[in-house]
């Protein structure tokens, strides 16, 4: 990397030479150690290597050119879970040292820079341990070693080390204490180490049915899947809940009872080529499904699982992550299966067994439950393929905690993100440390667990608040905001949401001083003028501020949040300057009440906020084609645009005129022409695709014009609409070469990426 | 009765302490208080009170419009500083009332809001005993802004405040909650809803009396739940007692014209302002006694237990719903922004 600087090995003997690598990045906790001294085994050097407050730190003694071929090595062949963001090598003093050691844990003083790595999918020599008879670990799910288990979630403190794990109550038996000791063995301090033994077990429980024993578990639970039942099982970061994905009753018992109507479930497949019978993979898409963080990926589903995605094409899938997955999967569960977060509707995922038996007692019929305690909550990742590559839409478990980029900042500076994807983001000596995804913060779980996730990055880096900058929405009614303006920091920084968004691209790449038009079309956000944002483009740098320049006409929309949640109140709010409508009451529209209710509203002026929302606009396009309901999830709406879109094609499909009309984005021509198609009968999947062909084309337009005005060759796209790839690949395609296109590929473009946009725009705010 | 061409109107020489305010007083408003007027023109009224502990309370009234269905400014000017006496434990004695009226206002209007502080100080058997009279120019007030100040009794026995709730306490709510703010709102002719619904301004001294009456060592902290709703007054609660308040969603009393209302409005009916109603904190061994009580008193037949004091998360009001998990109840700060994406 970039960072990484060479210097000439000092020089003691002609052929003999000592120096210093210090190693930065996520290094502790990942088998870095035992990796460098493998290597320095296997090239000939001398030395040893430890965990410092700063990484790792070698001391190499031996020829030149081997020390030339262990620093190259180091990069080329980490272990996968490692991450190297700077390499310095320093000259050091000559010991004369025979053999390679790998040295103590340097103690608990100072403060750990070195970083602590997410959750991570068991490895195949695991595995193969977890499936072979003879192995001491044969079908003992808590198998791990330094490459692959858990990390983030059972931390307790740092530095990483065992007795600062939620595995602290197992002492380690002498065959697994040896293997810990050994710097040659997989296992060289991994702290999570266990076996049958010495760690610790699974036990079921159903009503009064209790076993012990993890093969008995699994078989209990294995038995209940495939019979129909619906399982809370206890996985890394949480519970899940759990049936056979092809059985529609338990499907519908999950979501009947989960008051779940119709948000999509994610599914597990038992293996790859399960997953391939269940969506469409891309080269990409299975690469994302098969990596150590094991995120759901959502592709496009190949057929139907009746209650699994109501009324969507796409379907959400991972591939098993722990050994108690893969125990599951081979003791005859079915091969796919619904895995969904353990709690009622929106609220954060269970993790403590108590609280786990007492919320989900109504939904789950029984419990696999591990003894091993969950340490912090940690939701499943997902993520996407998309037509700018892969889309993190939730950045949690196997991604986070983790540096999404180098921001140099002098102070550490704290973003709070938003309020309905928290995520909080940390810059510490230069790299900004994201959090996993939390939830929606009007929920006492998630506002507990940001406040846990705060504290946490605050003391795991040992920093005094009185150095601690905080940036914030600002948006003042957000619970983030209310909670980071009484954090005991000096300085508080208020980061306009669209900014933060467009800024969250630009320190993904590095990127603080080049000029760029960047766009965010989104859902809600807090303006400079007070109004409700979220159709902006914006003119400028991370660097040197963003100016507003163009953005979506202005309209009423009414009843503040509920015309978020029914998508009627916002058609009403962006119909209500137009001329000449037709009946909407009446066929083919059958807008219900709530329409001429919002009417009225509007008509007052009570209760309306002028808004520059494309995420409204979307939902208002969505009412107009059919979705006249109250949407029961975040996007639906939108997301059902987007599938009725998707399941036409271009053919005739011209895009709906959405010009430039005085100095604002227009949408009432597109809406016009929506009206009219509506009248004529033209079918709502054709309609859809027209309107998505315009959005995108009256959007290039702005793009083509404004990047010609202000001399730009970048355009920056950001904000929960562009999680639309449909909207997105027909952008890429209206935009002329030799613009180039930049979105989100670390954080999400939703609110979970603004985190990031807010410590970036507050490191230059100065 | 004549019907007079033009309306007689308050003009600025009513109100400038000369012959005309005297007139206007005498004639229009000192009459209208009937059996409720108890006090003399002097420039103090003087009681003769037996020994005891005493409540004291004043409170302004702006309302706009003055009348909506179920009530009107003048009777909230009586019940809402009779309740506010109420909630100390005081049943009231005696009152004195300022008008700041806007010259224009026509006459009528106020005499019928005299009329009506008369009535509800009748319902509510507290005496007015002395007033004041002012008249600003027009274009300066909303019609007329009324000022009260009551005294009043407290009941033998009632020890209130949040430093003596303890966790296990149970929350009492008298009654369905956010019939009056949407009730106005829908009087200001802002919300086009066909909704049968009314103020519930009212005296809730009898209630109080029966729990009370029932209990009084058992009853902790009242709070009648006015502007903010029920979410401000219980969020004080929380911060003063350093406790939680959890509240089940399920059991708290609305009324469906004005759930619809606050779906509509994108308001939630935990932030709605009220005038009749109150919320009491009881000991855990009386609740279902209180509620019994309280529901057999007349008004109190919705009556409900909403809710549970605890002792974590300190100074946090938590609400229940029977899916979706915990909710964070917040202090309301000015008209709720949209932040759903």
């Amino acid at each position: 990397m970039d960072a990484a600087r060479h210097e000439s090995p000092q020089t003691v003997s002609p052929d003999r030479v000592a120096a210093e690598l210090r190693v930065r990045g996520v290094v502790q906790g990942v088998g870095f150690r035992p990796f460098a001294y493998r290597l320095a085994n296997r090239l000939g050097l001398a030395g040893r290597v430890g965990n410092g407050e700063h990484g790792v730190t070698i001391h190499l003694e031996g020829p030149a050119d081997a020390v030339e071929a262990f620093s190259a090595a180091l990069r080329d062949e980490a272990p996968a879970a490692a991450r190297i963001d700077a390499l310095e090598r320093h000259p050091a003093p000559m010991e004369d040292l025979v053999g390679f050691r790998i040295a103590e844990e340097t103690g608990t003083s100072g403060h750990p820079t070195a970083l602590i790595s997410p959750d991570l999918a068991a490895c195949p020599a695991c595995l193969r341990e977890l499936r072979d008879p003879g192995d001491r670990r044969h079908g003992y799910p808590y198998l791990v070693c330094t490459d692959c288990g858990p990390r983030y979630s059972i931390v307790l403190g740092l530095p990483y080390d065992r007795p600062r794990t939620t595995m602290q109550a197992w002492p380690l038996c002498p065959s697994c204490d040896r293997e810990y000791r050994d710097p040659g063995d997989r296992r060289f301090h991994a702290q999570p180490t266990a076996c049958p033994a010495c760690g610790p077990h699974h036990s079921w429980r159903s009503g009064d049915d209790f076993v012990r024993g993890d093969s008995e578990a699994i078989g209990r639970a294995v038995d209940a899947l495939r019979s129909g039942k619906v399982v809370a099982i206890k996985g890394v970061g949480g519970y899940h809940l759990c049936c056979d994905a092809r059985d529609e009753a338990a499907v519908l018992a999950v979501r009947t009872r989960k008051y779940r109507k119709e948000k999509p479930f994610a599914l597990m497949a038992r293996d790859l080529e399960v997953a391939r019978g269940l969506v469409e993979l891309s080269e990409e898409a299975e690469a994302m499904l098969s990596s150590p963080a094991r995120p759901i990926v959502l592709a496009r589903a190949k057929g139907i699982l009746p209650g699994v995605a109501p009324e969507n094409g796409d379907l959400g899938v991972m591939l098993p992550s722990t050994p108690l997955h893969a125990l599951l999967f081979d003791g005859g569960a079915p091969g796919a299966l619904v895995m969904t977060s353990g709690n009622r509707s929106s609220e954060p995922i269970a993790i403590d067994d108590e609280e786990a038996l007492r919320r989900l007692s109504g939904i789950a019929d029984g419990f696999l439950i591990g003894d091993r305690p969950i340490a912090r909550r940690v939701e499943d990742s997902i993520v996407r393929d998309g037509p700018l590559g892969p889309v993190v839409l939730r950045r949690a478990r196997g991604l986070s905690p983790g540096v999404a980029a180098e921001i140099p900042a002098a102070r550490p500076i704290l973003g709070v993100g938003g309020d309905l994807k928290g995520a909080v983001t940390l810059v510490v000596g230069g790299s900004a440390v994201v959090g996993p995804h939390l939830g929606d913060l009007e929920h006492r779980e998630a506002i507990d667990a940001f406040r846990v996730a705060i504290a946490d990055l605050i003391a795991l880096y040992g920093l005094d608040w009185s150095d601690v900058v905080v940036a914030h929405d600002r948006h003042p009614h957000y619970r983030s905001t209310i909670e980071a303006l009484g954090l005991p920091a000096p300085e508080h920084v208020a980061v306009q949401h669209h900014r933060a968004h467009v800024a969250s691209v630009l320190a993904e790449r590095g990127e603080w001083h080049r000029r760029v038009l960047g766009i965010c079309a989104d859902g809600t956000g807090f303006g400079d003028d007070g109004a409700i944002w979220g159709g902006e483009l914006f003119v400028g740098s991370v660097a040197g501020g963003f100016d507003r320049v163009l953005h979506l006409r202005t309209t009423p929309l009414p009843g503040g949040d509920s015309a978020a949640r029914w998508p009627v109140m916002a058609a009403a709010g962006f119909l209500c300057s137009m001329d000449d409508l037709p009946d909407l009451s009446a066929p083919p529209f059958l807008l219900p009440d709530s329409y001429d209710a919002a009417r009225r509203l509007l008509d007052r002026g009570v209760r309306a906020f002028p808004s520059s929302s494309i995420g409204r606009l979307f939902d208002a396009a969505s009412a107009l084609v059919g979705f006249t309901r109250e949407n029961t999830f975040e996007g639906q709406a939108a997301i059902r645009l987007e599938q009725l879109a998707r399941s036409g094609d271009d053919r005739g499909a011209e895009p709906y005129p959405f010009p430039v009309e005085g100095g604002t984005l227009d949408p009432r021509p597109l809406l016009r022409a929506i009206l009219r198609d509506r009248l004529r009968g033209l079918p709502p999947a054709r309609i859809a695709r027209r309107f998505h062909r315009g959005i995108a084309r009256g959007l290039a337009g702005a793009i083509i014009r404004l990047c010609e005005e202000h001399t730009l060759e970048t355009v920056v796209l950001s904000g929960g609409v562009f999680q639309n790839g449909l909207l997105l690949g027909m952008l890429v395609e209206e935009t002329p070469p030799g613009i180039e296109l930049w979105s989100n590929r670390v954080v999400p473009p939703n609110d979970g990426g603004i985190s990031l946009g807010q410590v970036a725009m507050a490191a230059f705010s100065g | 009765m004549l019907i007079p061409s033009r309306p007689l109107l308050i003009e600025m020489a009513d109100g400038a302490g000369g012959k005309a305010t005297r007139r206007l007083v005498e004639e229009r408003i000192v009459p209208l208080l009937g059996g409720a007027w108890a006090g003399t023109l002097a420039d103090s009224a003087v009681l003769e009170l037996a020994a005891g502990r005493l409540a004291m309370t004043t409170d302004s009234f702006v309302v706009r419009p003055l009348r909506f269905p179920g009530g009107s400014i003048g009777e909230l000017a009586i019940n809402g500083t009779v309740n506010d006496l109420a909630m100390a434990g005081a049943s009231p004695i005696a009152l004195v009332v300022a008008l700041v009226i806007e010259a224009g206002t026509e006459v009528a209007e106020v005499e019928q809001e005299v009329r009506a502080m008369a009535e509800a100080a009748r319902k509510a058997g507290v005496r007015v005993v002395g007033g004041d009279t002012k008249v600003v120019e027009h274009g300066k007030g909303d019609g007329l802004y009324l000022s009260t100040t009551g005294l009043g009794r407290v009941a033998e026995g009632v020890s209130l405040g949040a430093e003596l709730v303890r966790p296990g306490d149970r929350v009492l709510l008298s009654g369905p909650i956010g019939d009056h703010g949407i009730t106005v709102l829908l009087a200001r002719g802002e919300v086009d809803l066909e909704a049968d619904l009314a103020s519930d301004t009212r005296s809730v001294w009898p209630m109080v009396r029966a729990l009370v009456e029932e209990s009084a060592p058992s009853l902790r902290w009242l709070r009648d739940p006015t502007r903010g709703g029920v979410a401000s007054s219980l969020n004080e609660l929380a911060r003063d007692s350093g406790l939680a308040v959890v509240l089940e969603e399920a059991s708290i009393p609305v009324r469906d014209p004005v759930r619809g209302a606050c779906e509509l409005l994108g308001l939630d009916p935990l932030h709605v302002a009220n005038e009749g109603q109150f919320l009491a904190v009881v000991s855990p061994s009386s609740a279902d006694r209180m509620l019994d009580r309280l529901r057999a008193t007349p008004g109190g037949g919705l009556a409900a237990i909403v809710g549970t004091i605890q002792d974590r998360p300190p100074g946090t009001v938590l609400v229940e719903t029977p899916y979706g998990g915990t909710r964070v109840v917040d202090l309301l700060v000015g008209d709720p922004l949209p932040r759903i994406c």
